[in-house]
């Protein structure tokens, strides 16, 4: 049965019985499969009552054997069992108060059809093979904005999952999406789907009860209304760009333009360099390994160390050798405390302090008269670092001269 | 008397009340929706539309179905 115009007489009312029947029959199906449904969880209650009692069972074999880790263990277990217990009473009372509510006679399922066919002024469209009952909204205007005619389509097949929100789809007629997302006919609408919001609980309501004017009622209140706190896309931004990344449609005041890729993104999808500042996209930008900050493609470089790539901020010079590694490559010297590459450092030393460091190798014997020079005018060496430097050296060369020249006698036994 | 009585603006269950002889449609709609506008209500009397001060019989079937309510984005 196919028809949009309604019309009156016996025919009329014929085509209304016969569509009433079939919906009829699958009300009573839905209602049978409740009743299966509650008995099987009955059935599942019964087994869960029996571990419950056999964990009783071994508590009391374990009490009089005064085995108290065991004692403890099927406590702990019965608490377990006990939740699951409270939540299948829970689920199982709500299917039998479903299972008390009598299922719709075929007089009530056929007045609901001709109300809501006077409801919509128009004739209900069944399709036997697909079991889908429609009726078409009239054009849904909201703020001036045309979102055209919606095809409320319920599934007589589906009505076991009208919890689920799966019993019907709500299908744009002459689809007018927004911009940035064509699977959004409607401001609540995505997929086909409605999000009912508060109509929920009366929308599943009414369908599993085969009040189906109420049903059909309902999801045209919600299409009429429009719910500015809570929508797919907003109708203010109905005919705006959509995000390059995430696809939300966005107005031109809220849109960030990528400077490298060049293409539109929302605010969440859009970041900028933390070197050079420039606006990019995440797509345009890589996460520094070392900052875990973004930064752009001309911002980068890679530790000459291990190799990771980082931005230029967290690439440091190596003031030894010059080569640019990151924060987690330098090391300081415990003689200078200068941060220096690792290559740089041996056993915790740059290579200036581990020269410091080294035990002084034996020179060359210094010449007399050089010797004598020294002595005899130390303010000419002062103010100069080499010269201090040569100091030392010689200092200690002479020191080694002396111990060299007379050796220490051994100590008596 | 006992009336059939089905708000589809709350859980949209179907309740049979008790209501007082004489009560009308209008006063009905005041008892149960304190704080509703009638006009943004399909009020029906089995399945009818109903004028205001059309008094209630033994067994009738009231509906109130909403005409504006708020969708919202499905919970992600």
């Amino acid at each position: 049965v196919n028809a949009n115009e309604k019309s009156q007489g016996p025919n009329d009312t014929l085509r209304l019985l016969r569509i009433a029947t079939v919906v009829h029959d699958g009300l009573l199906g839905y209602h049978q499969r409740r009743k299966t449904e509650a008995m099987m969880s009955l059935s599942r209650l019964n087994e869960s009552l029996d571990e419950l009692r056999q964990l009783l069972r071994r508590f009391q074999w374990a009490q009089q054997r005064s085995m108290q880790a065991a004692m403890t263990s099927q406590i702990d277990q019965a608490g377990r069992q006990m939740r699951i217990l409270s939540c299948q009473f829970g689920e199982i009372q709500h299917q039998l108060d479903d299972c008390q509510q009598a299922p719709p006679k075929l007089a009530d399922v056929l007045a609901e059809l001709t109300q809501a066919e006077d409801e919509f002024d128009q004739a209900v469209k069944f399709e036997r093979a697909a079991k889908t009952l429609s009726l078409t909204t009239d054009r849904i205007v909201l703020e001036d904005l045309d979102l055209g005619r919606f095809e409320i389509q319920m599934r007589l097949d589906e009505l076991g999952r009208a919890s689920q929100g799966r019993a019907y789809q709500v299908i744009a007629k002459e689809p007018n999406p927004a911009s940035g997302n064509d699977h959004v006919p409607h401001p609540h609408v995505s997929h086909d789907t409605l999000c009912e919001g508060d109509a929920m609980a009366a929308i599943r309501s009414s369908l599993v009860a085969g009040r189906l004017c109420d049903f059909f009622t309902l999801v045209r209140s919600v299409l009429t209304t429009y719910n500015p706190d809570s929508p797919y896309v907003r109708l203010d931004e109905w005919d705006g760009t959509p995000c390059y990344d995430c696809g939300a449609s966005i107005g031109s005041d809220d849109l960030f333009f990528c400077e490298r890729c060049e293409h539109d993104y929302c605010e969440s999808c859009i970041g900028s360099c933390r070197v050079c500042g420039t606006t990019s996209c995440y797509e345009c930008m890589t996460r520094c390994e070392s900052c875990d900050r973004m930064y752009c493609e001309a911002c980068g470089g890679s530790c000459d160390e291990c190799g990771e790539s980082v931005c230029k901020s967290c690439l440091i010079e190596c003031s030894a050798c010059g080569s640019k590694v990151c924060d987690a490559c330098l090391k300081a010297c415990k003689g200078c405390n200068r941060r220096l590459c690792q290559s740089c450092v041996t056993d915790e030393l740059c290579k200036e302090c581990a020269e410091k460091q080294q035990p002084t190798k034996p020179e060359e014997p210094v010449p007399h008269e050089q010797q004598e020079q020294t002595q005899a005018a130390p303010s000419q060496r002062r103010g100069s670092t080499t010269g201090r430097r040569r100091l030392a050296s010689r200092t200690a060369a002479t020191a080694g001269t002396r111990r060299a020249g007379r050796p220490r006698r051994r100590p008596a036994a | 008397m006992r009336i059939l009585y089905i708000n589809n603006a709350g859980g949209g269950y179907a309740d049979y009340i008790s209501v007082a002889e004489g009560t009308t449609v209008e006063k009905l709609f005041a008892e149960k929706m304190p704080d509703a506008n009638a006009s943004d209500y399909l009020i029906r009397v089995n399945r009818q539309p109903c004028a205001r001060d059309q008094r209630l019989a033994e067994g009738d079937r009231v509906s109130i179905v909403p005409t504006k309510i708020e969708g919202a984005r499905a919970a992600a």
